[in-house]
């Protein structure tokens, strides 16, 4: 299982990149929370600013009606700002379909994604992991990751969109 | 008393002083040494085709300036990042007002700006880190509707360095 291909995502990946966030999702158990939609990836990830970027993996196909090869992995990554060091390549969802794990297509994305991030001339490349993902923590682990969370105490918060709403038309303090 | 401030976006000319005032948040943090960002990467990185950061910065009228002597007093930075379930965020990553300009509400109408520029550009949420430690920034944002994800979620924060990057983009198949 060596004939796999890594490139960056064209707009006619799009149907793919959200079939596989949705299977990421569900995994995750939450495929319902997935709300985006075709025409959001498509205008935030192609239009005049991409808001995200995306790497996909494809195999040929093994269906003999099915001309062209298939979508199995996909990275998407943006790019954030650190005020001490500047620029950061901040990797968002990373999945490979079940049954093409343990080729090294993962890995292969992971090693793309850093030159990305060197050529780039970013500092880091940052993510988060769920603390109870153990084989993806050992995954990151032994290529180096350390655990931001744990070392500076670092934890993640949110202001939903209502709570946004309340505070910009809230009343002057 | 300090009603009279104005907020605004930032502009090339500033980049001194958002500089000035990530050393002093840095300073806060015991981490001074660790500001390794230059004036000119500031500028590059903020003004030029591409930001990769966008800033909102707090200034009073020249006869109220710092006892230091500066006119900007307070600033935030933020950029624009990607949920794959639900789209834009705006990701906040640095919030500070000088000391002696604290207590007047620049702080609350700074986040206002920032709900209302998270809004106006469809973010479905505005999201930012905060030091466990950090009581008084928690008792802040929770008033105003901030949940901890890392408590709910369990989400931990993850770093790969440019070391690291290097022997992974390096390594052979």
């Amino acid at each position: 299982m060596d004939r796999f291909k890594l490139r960056k995502a064209e707009p006619k990946d799009v149907p793919d990149i959200l079939r596989l966030i949705k299977e990421l999702a569900k995994y995750e158990e939450m495929e319902d929370q997935v709300l985006l939609t075709e025409k959001d990836l498509l205008e935030d990830g192609f239009g005049d600013h991409p808001f995200y970027h995306c790497i996909v993996a494809e195999v040929p196909s093994e269906n003999p009606s099915n001309n062209g090869p298939v979508v199995i992995g996909f990275a998407m990554y943006y790019f954030t700002y650190d005020p001490w060091i500047g620029k950061l390549l901040y990797l968002e969802d990373f999945f490979v379909m079940e049954e093409y794990r343990g080729f090294g297509i993962g890995s292969e994305i992971l090693k793309l994604l850093s030159h990305t991030a060197v050529k780039t001339r970013c500092s880091s490349m940052h993510f988060i992991v769920a603390e109870g993902n153990q084989a993806s923590i050992e995954f990151y682990k032994r290529r180096g990751a350390a655990d931001l969370s744990l070392e500076e105490g670092w934890r993640l918060f949110k202001i939903d969109k209502s709570s946004l709403l309340k505070m910009s038309s809230g009343p002057e303090e | 008393e300090c009603n009279s401030f104005i907020l605004r976006k930032a502009e090339p000319k500033d980049v001194s002083d958002i500089l000035r005032l990530i050393k002093e948040l840095a300073k806060f943090e015991k981490m001074e040494e660790q500001v390794i960002l230059t004036e000119k990467e500031l500028l590059e990185d903020g003004f030029g085709d591409h930001p990769f950061y966008h800033c909102v910065v707090a200034e009073v009228p020249e006869h109220k300036q710092s006892s230091d002597g500066y006119t900007v007093i307070g600033f935030a930075m933020y950029y624009f990042t990607y949920d794959p379930w639900i789209g834009k965020l705006l990701y906040l990553e640095d919030f500070y007002v000088m000391k002696e300009f604290r207590g007047y509400g620049i702080g609350s109408d700074i986040l206002k700006v920032l709900s209302e520029t998270a809004v106006k550009t469809r973010c479905s949420s505005m999201h930012f880190i905060v030091a466990e430690w950090n009581k008084s920034s928690i008792e802040f944002y929770k008033r105003r509707g901030a949940s901890d994800l890392s408590d709910e979620e369990g989400w931990r924060l993850y770093a790969i360095d440019k070391d690291d990057l290097l022997k992974i983009s390096a390594k052979k198949r």
